[in-house]
């Protein structure tokens, strides 16, 4: 059985969100907010949950070790600001003690009469949204490869590596689904690498959450993201289940069209890979 | 010039919606809802913007004189129900007071912080969704001289009428060109009636907002619709340059093919007239 390998700190697991800051993530979502903005919002906040569920009386543990890679223009590079550079790959340990800086927010909270109720949170930000250029998606992937490789190598009966691809466009760098099988073919004795691809919507269409069958969408890209993606595993399954989605045999690893709420869903549901043991 | 006339008490302004209501209203926009639904979701919220742009501490003050006439089958009738449902127009203190009903509806929105928060609203109903039967366009439109007739008679100092005109289909009557010209010759001191058209798409893009000509539209139909429409007064023109539209001298009141933002911005452009005044 693959995906059952416990993650300890002796036995980690990876995790590689590859986002995309080609121009048009530039484009305004119906809050307002752009979807690079939202986006970079989102990673934020599931880095400092990840941190969150590795903080235990003793300090950080590390069960994760997290890249960002960012791609746009020409090339692909870390998503991390200058002090987090070198590695790729960084234990959560060494995020929490190095955000960029701590923005106050005032966060929206549902309050007891289902009014709204305005709080001022302290908001740690890694990850800063960018926008400009070509979508240098194989670039993007390819950089995946060459993290994971390594850390495989290194790390050979681990709970195998999670990838988080965000993006809206369309490759302006070549064909990346034979650089998703590559990375695909990566993997540990518990399993091969899971890639899971959000297609970011600014407008009004139907999201396609977790489909099974690619004749459900109509766009020829939106059918090889939904090729490149991994099969949903169980964990996945799971959550995914138990925020209300339908998930039919043979479901991917993939979101078309989301919006706002299936963007937030869609990291929360690809960042648990299993529960972190105590130990 | 026409369209500067200041709105007060005194001079209250009319706006009338004419809604098709025919069988092919029910067909489904990309986003899952029946036309017919989201054409009745914007009037209503169109509906409650104008009663809380006349709420002053005082009261909700009679700036505007609000009809709804729908049309579907044979029929021709009031779109308000309840104590509305007596005559066509009414002033806005009397509508804001006779909702058919106040709905609580739900919608998801960034929390400001990487997250989703639900909001619950209080959505006011004065017009329900129908569909069915023919269009008769050239029926609804001779209803709608009368009722502006009726209405610039006894307002002949006030800013003229606006009608917006809401329909995805071909009149069922004969040719509605004539009642509407016929329309567009009723005035006031300040300028002759505006009417404006809306076509909403049936999906599959190609959209044409406010064009000067009817070269891009395809069909006599739409052309039709094209020539049944007053040119865009000045200050509606800029208002609707700044939401991002090509405006240019001579740009008609017409979207073809309206996607749903472009539904609700025809909504928003048509019932912004230049000035109320604090009186």
């Amino acid at each position: 059985m693959s995906y059952q390998a416990e993650i300890s700190r002796a036995s980690p697991t990876a995790i590689v969100m590859v986002m995309d800051q080609s121009t048009s993530m530039s484009h305004r979502l119906t809050s307002g907010q752009s979807k690079a903005a939202f986006v970079a919002d989102v990673l934020n906040k599931t880095l400092y949950t990840l941190i969150t569920s590795c903080s235990k009386a003793d300090g950080v543990r590390d069960y994760f070790h997290v890249a960002v890679v960012a791609y746009s223009g020409e090339t692909a590079h870390s998503g991390f600001h200058a002090g987090l550079k070198g590695n790729m790959l960084h234990p959560v340990s060494c995020l929490a003690d190095a955000p960029l800086r701590v923005e106050t927010r005032t966060k929206k909270v549902a309050g007891l009469n289902g009014d709204v109720v305005e709080q001022s949170v302290r908001f740690p930000i890694w990850f800063e949204p960018k926008s400009g250029g070509k979508t240098t998606m194989c670039a993007g992937l390819t950089a995946a490869i060459e993290i994971l490789e390594d850390w495989c190598a290194a790390h050979p009966a681990t709970y195998p590596p999670t990838i988080l691809h965000v993006t809206d466009g369309h490759p302006s760098d070549g064909n990346p689904e034979p650089i998703a099988d590559r990375l695909k073919k990566l993997g540990t004795s518990d399993g091969s690498c899971l890639l899971f691809n959000l297609h970011v919507d600014a407008g009004d269409g139907k999201p396609l959450i977790f489909p099974n069958d690619e004749r459900a969408i109509a766009d020829r890209f939106g059918k090889a993201l939904f090729r490149m993606s991994s099969l949903l595993p169980p964990h996945a399954v799971e959550a995914a289940a138990s925020k209300g989605h339908d998930v039919r045999p043979g479901a991917r690893a993939f979101v078309f069209n989301a919006g706002i709420e299936d963007i937030a869903d869609f990291f929360d549901i690809g960042t648990r890979p299993a529960v972190a043991a105590d130990r | 010039m026409p369209y500067e006339a200041e709105i007060s008490r005194e001079h209250p302004t009319c706006f009338l919606f004419v809604i098709d209501q025919s069988g092919s209203m029910d067909e489904m926009t990309e986003a899952g809802r029946s036309k017919a639904n989201f054409v009745a979701d914007v009037l209503n919220k169109t509906l409650y913007t104008l009663v809380t742009s006349c709420s002053k501490a005082d009261g909700v003050r009679n700036y505007f004189d609000v009809g709804v006439i729908a049309y579907g089958g044979s029929e021709v009738t009031t779109g308000f129900g309840g104590a509305l449902s007596e005559g066509i127009v009414h002033p806005i203190q009397a509508i804001s007071e006779h909702t058919l009903r106040v709905e609580e509806r739900k919608k998801k929105v960034d929390d400001g912080a990487g997250g989703i928060v639900e909001l619950k609203t209080k959505f006011p109903i004065w017009f329900d969704p129908k569909s069915a039967g023919g269009t008769p366009m050239r029926a609804a439109l001779s209803k709608t001289i009368e009722t502006v007739a009726d209405w610039c008679e006894r307002h002949p100092g006030s800013y003229p009428p606006t009608i917006l005109h809401v329909t995805d289909g071909q009149s069922t009557d004969g040719a509605p060109e004539e009642a509407a010209e016929q329309l567009r010759q009723l005035s006031t001191q300040h300028g002759q009636a505006l009417l404006f058209n809306l076509h909403v798409a049936s999906g599959g893009g190609g959209e044409i907002v406010f064009p000067t000509a009817d070269a891009g539209l395809q069909d006599e139909y739409s052309k039709t619709l094209f020539r049944m429409s007053s040119p865009l007064p000045a200050h509606l023109a800029t208002l609707a340059g700044d939401k991002g539209y090509t405006v240019a001298d001579g740009s008609r009141g017409f979207i073809f093919n309206g996607d749903p933002q472009c539904i609700v911005d025809f909504f928003e452009i048509g019932t912004r007239p230049k000035l109320v005044a604090d009186r």
